[in-house]
């Protein structure tokens, strides 16, 4: 499935958070939303999945408005993981992973085989599978996040919108999820990820949207979007740039005036 | 926990919540027990103790678990959906609302020529008080909410103690500890049947809550993009808690504590999961105000120990502890 | 148990002409006894129609709330209360020199005679207090039921529950006619309540149902009616004696001993003495 989303637009009382953005995602791609704090973001993933009340934009699901989509249908297409990692209730973490197939379920009855057998498979592709019984809201940040996005990948939804999935997390747990988000997109999942660590947009995502200001500054392979230029103009840093095993790697390396 | 032990823990409540019913039906001043039970049931009975049972017992136990469930079950969902472990219908001020609504209505006899309105009046003024909540509290905290809520409490009681006192009836203003502290004595079947519709409606609101509450547990912009509806979902909630708070609170007055405490000690036994939390807090809130209607009457006093004093004593220590133990969370 | 206190300081050797009553007791052995030249006030409640018997005689004349100031611009030469007047008020009055005279509550019939002989004294109407109480103690006479027969039991009950004792006006009214009362049959002195459960069970032959007290209503008004009462009314026969008739202790008060006399003797015709 294609997302698509046109000309999104938020404003605040005294400034534009979003102007006029747009990015699409396709089917099996891993897309990274990257830019310095405050650009507009996080803001972009709410407006799409829908949280954000007022904002100007249309946003596309092969090609159909998602208005048109009810909000079941719209679930099941878009499984989206907040930057707000907090669970209100100590449920054990199989039941938080259960609560992505919300779209799928009716009634007041137990979950189907079909909800168990996505909730084992999410599970496994995060590699939690021993953590089920535990509680959630006493887990390391690294289970938890990990346990969290099991949840949203249990929706099994084509689009997967991702807020900072790696922030907080150690170097181990930070390349595990990065392999998880590929992982997903390898199996036709669309992907959009919002990142921070440049090193790692680099080296993992297929294409790169750059925001800065509300505004897409750059949407291209990584190496065309993480130039010098942009990198001076947008972070205000200077990067060194490297390569192993085949794959280019960049660096944040000084800050520029 | 899986769905074998839940399934136990609603056999368990429910039996409990017959045996109560049963003990509600078998104690009161007249010393009718249990061998005149049966014989009323099996017709061969006399009419006074037929009447004891149908006019007087009956009533008393029906409301009594009614009333409990109404505002257990508010009180799970008004915790779910505000994610605040304060939240339930006395300290966010629905049920002095309803009082309010409920003095107007009996007091300047309207409800003696329109007996709906009693209900009604008291169900839109529970309304007005919600409403009134969520714009005081709309983007602040917790503690926001709390304050705002005794706010509204304590403006209703006052305005109640008001229309008490200015009315001419010589026993208006001794009601009033009927009003705030609640009691279900001397009720009858009429006023069973006259509220029943609007707890009904009201359990079936409250029920369509249980799944989007579940989502709610990891935030509301999770709980929007798996599909939940969160305006009609607010709706669900506020309308779903001002039927079952208003209809139960203008025949029964104002008891507190029942939709803090019970909600609490059934959270960790149903798994923490919001959804199967709201028929636990039923069937847990009917025994609870059933067992403690049980106590006001075997404790024989001078005059009635009202059953709000009873749900106090007995959630006021479980209150302090719940501030002890938030006393921790909050210091970090 | 009866203290009856005259402040003899100001006391006028002629008959007091402005007498000034603060109690609607006082009010109606007044009217019985003095023309209504003599009255100079009554107290407010003797137009309430549900505790006097005299509403309907006080044409004309002034109404008191019982205040000081009030009952001083009165320029009594004589005031008159009951035992639990406003103790404040009565102070001060007497301080200032005011002849106040207290009549005890009737708790018996024969207080009713006490009282009219206190009362006719004060006023100088004792010729009119003897034939007042002449009259009484013949009707009474009449009235009175003196066998040893069955004593249906009669229930008066008012709003919230509120029933007759063992001793009271009412208790002795009840007694005389050949009745027995709550406080009889469930062993208590004074007023008490009875609970629904309790009035099903003593099974009353015959119930007076209080005053309604529904004009605006209250919770107190509700119980009087619940289903429950309704049976009980089913049940047993019904009399209406007004309240004014044994709120105070007048020579009307045998209205109420007739009534429940009557009462009786129909119960025992028709064969209905239930809860003896």
């Amino acid at each position: 499935m294609q997302l698509t989303a046109q000309d999104m637009t938020v404003r605040a009382p005294r400034r534009i958070i979003l102007d006029r953005a747009c990015l699409t995602v396709d089917a099996g791609e891993l897309v990274g939303l990257i830019g310095p704090n405050g650009a507009g973001k996080s803001t972009l993933l709410r407006a799409i999945v829908g949280a954000l009340p007022r904002h100007a934009g249309r946003v596309l699901l092969d090609g159909n408005p998602i208005d048109a989509y009810g909000a079941r249908q719209r679930a099941r297409a878009l499984a989206y993981l907040p930057q707000d990692r907090h669970i209100e209730w100590p449920l054990p973490s199989r039941a938080v992973v259960m609560l992505g197939r919300y779209p799928h379920m009716r009634g007041f009855g137990p979950p189907s085989d079909a909800c168990n057998k996505a909730v084992d498979r999410a599970m496994t592709a995060v590699d939690a599978a021993d953590l089920a019984d535990r509680n959630a809201a006493v887990l390391s940040g690294g289970e938890r996040t990990r346990v969290l996005l099991a949840r949203a990948l249990a929706v099994e939804a084509p689009l997967l919108l991702a807020d900072e999935p790696i922030a907080g997390l150690d170097p181990y747990h930070q390349l595990h999820v990065m392999e998880i988000l590929r992982h997903a997109a390898r199996t036709g999942t669309g992907v959009l990820a919002v990142l921070h660590d440049l090193t790692l947009a680099m080296r993992y995502m297929d294409r790169l949207v750059l925001l800065a200001d509300g505004k897409v500054i750059a949407n291209g392979a990584p190496a065309d979007v993480l130039t010098e230029a942009n990198l001076k103009r947008v972070y205000r840093v200077a990067a060194v740039h490297g390569s192993r095993d085949g794959a280019d790697f960049v660096l944040p390396w000084s800050r520029l005036a | 926990m899986n769905s074998g032990s839940y399934v136990g823990l609603l056999t368990v409540l429910t039996v409990v919540v017959a045996l109560s019913f049963l003990a509600s039906l078998m104690v009161g001043t007249s010393g009718i027990g249990w061998p005149d039970v049966q014989g009323v049931l099996r017709s061969e009975a006399d009419t006074t103790a037929a009447l004891i049972l149908w006019e007087l017992r009956l009533p008393r136990a029906l409301l009594g678990a009614v009333v409990g469930a109404s505002l257990a079950l508010s009180g799970a969902c008004l915790q779910g959906f505000l994610r605040n472990p304060l939240a339930e219908p006395g300290i966010i001020g629905i049920s002095s609302a309803s009082a309010l609504g409920a003095v107007v209505a009996i007091y300047t006899g309207l409800a003696l020529l329109v007996p709906v309105a009693l209900p009604l009046l008291a169900i839109g003024c529970s309304l007005l008080a919600v409403l009134a909540l969520q714009s005081l509290a709309r983007s602040g905290g917790a503690l926001t909410l709390i304050l705002a809520g005794v706010a509204i409490s304590s403006l209703c009681a006052a305005l109640t103690s008001l229309a008490l006192s200015i009315s001419p009836n010589p026993f208006a203003s001794l009601e009033i500890v009927f009003w705030l502290l609640g009691s279900i004595t001397d009720r009858s079947m009429a006023h069973f049947w006259l509220i029943a519709p609007f707890i009904a409606t009201g359990w079936l609101l409250l029920a369509l809550t249980a799944r989007p509450l579940d989502a709610l547990t990891l935030g509301t912009e999770t709980a929007i993009s798996l599909g939940v509806n969160l305006p009609r979902l607010r709706m669900l909630v506020t309308v779903g808690a001002a039927c079952c708070v208003g209809a139960a609170t203008a025949v029964s007055g104002v008891i507190g504590f029942v939709g803090l405490v019970v909600p609490h000690l059934l959270r960790p036994l149903v798994g923490y999961q919001p959804s199967r939390l709201l028929p636990a807090s039923a069937l847990g809130g009917a025994a609870l105000l059933l067992i403690a209607d049980v106590v006001v009457r075997l404790l024989t006093t001078e005059s009635e120990i009202r059953l709000g004093v009873v749900t106090a004593l007995v959630g006021v220590p479980f209150f302090f502890y719940l501030v002890i133990r938030s006393r921790s969370v909050f210091a970090q | 148990m009866a203290c009856i206190t005259i402040s003899l300081q100001a006391y006028a050797a002629a008959p007091p002409q402005r007498i000034v009553s603060m109690n609607v007791c006082t009010d109606q052995l007044l009217l019985d006894l003095v023309p209504h030249h003599r009255i100079a006030s009554l107290s407010y409640l003797a137009a309430d129609r549900r505790t006097s018997g005299v509403a309907a005689q006080i044409a004309g004349l002034h109404l008191n709330r019982g205040g000081a100031e009030e009952i001083l611009a009165l320029n009594p030469d004589l005031v008159v209360t009951g035992e639990f007047g406003f103790r404040p008020t009565v102070t001060v009055l007497r301080r200032l020199g005011y002849a106040v005279l207290e009549i005890p509550m009737a708790e018996t019939l024969d207080d009713i005679e006490r009282n009219i002989a206190t009362l006719g004294h004060a006023v100088a109407a004792d010729e009119r207090a003897s034939a007042l109480i002449e009259a009484f103690r013949q009707r009474l006479g009449k009235l009175s039921y003196a066998g040893a027969e069955d004593r249906p039991l009669f229930v008066n009950y008012d709003a919230n529950g509120w029933t007759t004792g063992q001793t009271g006006l009412l208790a002795d009214i009840a007694h005389r006619a050949g009745l027995s009362t709550p406080g009889d049959r469930l062993g208590f002195a004074q007023a008490g309540q009875l609970t629904l459960e309790a009035l099903l069970l003593i099974r009353p032959a015959l119930v007076d149902l209080g005053y309604p007290w529904d004009d605006p209503p209250a919770l107190a008004s509700e119980l009087l009616r619940h289903p429950v009462v309704a049976a009980v009314m089913r049940q047993a026969r019904a009399v209406d004696i007004p309240d004014s008739a044994w709120l105070c202790g007048t020579p009307h008060t045998l209205d109420a001993l007739a009534q429940l006399r009557s009462a009786r003797d129909a119960l025992i015709r028709a064969g209905r003495a239930l809860g003896t």
